[in-house]
């Protein structure tokens, strides 16, 4: 009981620490998933008097991704019953050309202002539409979630940290005796601590699991499918063999470095 | 190697307290066995430990087995205690591991294979008549019986020297003489260096010593 006490202490640690990590990858991987799905769907539309060149505008504005022109077919087809052919062909020669640009990023109100006055610069556009505010808002409320997601899993991980020392101390002096009779016989540092390595690697092998499972299950649970349609969010779910690889990697060499640090730092014979 | 232990002018003190030795000049050369005595609180146990690194000394010079202790590094000193053989009057037994585990430690520690660590514990298991109680753990054993196994660990790696702080202190009379063959017979047949801490020294060892007598944190040669 005392022995799983003390692995539960280290193991939990371990287990907030990989929360932290793994929910910052989770956060960054929502977030850029919502922002593509915003330049996906995000076009600012252009009316102009001539045709309009990709290139000519990629000069002037080099994050544009694409320049796709928008068929007046429609409109014609509505109008085909109420007006004659012979109007319906002056009417297509007269018509102006719709455009809808496409960028390569999220644009911000500044940046959109920007190409706005860029686009409105040319002499044959007479229209710039740019949509942006609607956009703008909730990948800045995505931004700032981001953001308090990252603080809150450093301070998280570092009251992790910060109980793991306590407890490898506490292992220390438990085994105390056993690394002072080690000292005694020439053991060298690794050797006399290889007990407390061998603890840290169960405890990481534990927590990594654990928090695998979680991430692994927690897009498959209803309510958060739920919450994520509603939202228009994609949850990532983790790969059990490379994501738990990378959390087993960072549990062993945090716990590993905590060991050095605290049987270092602890008195020698 | 002409002396196992050389010390000129040691004096030995905890933090900034008194010295407690003063002046120890000694040496011991290979195969001599040496009794240290003193009265309680002469710094018997303090020479001792200064002898396998776990004080310092603060003055003179100390070298074991052609090391110098002043200011060595902890990498040297760990290797210099892979030649010692210490055994202490508390045992130092490891109370998670059996009996054989702890004769093996410093083998296991000196980097040899499972299969010699294993066949050299068994080997002075049986020398010390305790390979029966190989798997038993050293709670489950006399104080007579753990010394011995403490006996057989100090040997194990037949080392250069073998230092002994009372390790008769808490036994009767017949466990005490078993270790006191244990180390006559590593001084006679294997041609280990012993020095002892003890109060008493055995009226019948049989064999040529060194008596040093420590008083007041001064060494002499007792003739």
């Amino acid at each position: 009981m005392k022995s799983l006490n003390a692995h539960i202490s280290v193991i939990l640690s371990l287990c907030v620490l990989l929360f932290s990590f793994q929910f910052v990858i989770f956060t960054n991987s929502v977030v850029s998933d919502y922002a593509q799905k915003i330049v996906n769907d995000y076009s600012i539309i252009v009316v102009s008097s001539s045709e309009i060149k990709e290139d000519e505008i990629r000069a002037q504005i080099p994050d544009i991704k694409s320049l796709e022109e928008i068929s007046s077919k429609k409109i014609l087809d509505r109008l085909k019953n109420d007006m004659s052919s012979k109007n319906l062909a002056l009417l297509q020669v007269a018509l102006p050309k719709f455009y809808s640009i496409k960028l390569n990023s999220i644009p911000d109100k500044k940046r959109v202002e920007n190409i706005k006055t860029k686009l409105s610069a040319y002499k044959n556009i007479s229209r710039v539409e740019t949509f942006a505010r609607t956009h703008e808002k909730i990948f800045k409320m995505f931004s700032i979630l981001q953001g308090v997601a990252y603080v809150f899993s450093f301070f998280i991980a570092m009251v992790a940290l910060l109980l793991m020392f306590k407890q490898i101390k506490i292992w220390i002096y438990e085994h105390n005796k056993r690394m002072s009779i080690m000292t005694l016989f020439g053991a060298s540092f690794f050797m006399k601590s290889a007990i407390l390595y061998r603890m840290t690697i169960v405890d990481s092998v534990i927590s990594t699991a654990l928090i695998s499972l979680f991430y692994y299950f927690m897009p498959k649970v209803p309510i958060i499918q739920e919450v994520a349609s509603e939202l228009d969010i994609l949850i990532p779910s983790i790969d059990l063999i490379k994501d738990s690889g990378i959390l087993l990697g960072i549990s062993l060499l945090f716990s590993f470095l905590v060991v050095t640090a605290v049987s270092r730092n602890t008195a020698e014979i | 190697m002409e002396y196992v232990v050389n010390a000129q002018n040691l004096s030995v003190r905890y933090g900034n307290d008194e010295p407690i030795i003063t002046d120890v000049t000694m040496s011991i050369k290979p195969h001599d066995f040496v009794f240290i005595t003193g009265k309680s609180g002469s710094g018997k146990s303090t020479l001792i430990k200064t002898l396998y690194g776990e004080i310092e000394p603060s003055g003179g010079s100390l070298s074991v087995c052609g090391v110098g202790l002043k200011n060595i590094p902890t990498s040297n000193l760990n290797l210099l205690r892979r030649y010692l053989g210490i055994v202490f009057q508390d045992y130092k037994l490891i109370n998670e591991w059996n009996v054989e585990q702890n004769v093996m430690l410093p083998l296991v520690i000196g980097g040899f294979s499972r299969g010699v660590c294993v066949e050299q514990a068994r080997k002075l298991l049986k020398h010390v008549k305790l390979l029966h109680k190989a798997d038993k753990y050293p709670l489950e054993l006399s104080g007579g019986e753990q010394q011995r196994v403490a006996m057989a660990r100090a040997l194990a790696h037949n080392p250069l020297m073998i230092v002994a702080d009372e390790p008769t202190g808490n036994l009767d009379n017949y466990s005490s003489e078993v270790i006191w063959n244990l180390l006559k017979g590593a001084k006679e047949h294997l041609g280990t260096t012993i020095v002892v801490v003890t109060h008493n020294i055995p009226s019948a060892l049989g064999i040529y010593y060194r008596h040093f007598f420590l008083e007041n944190g001064v060494l002499h040669e007792v003739p």
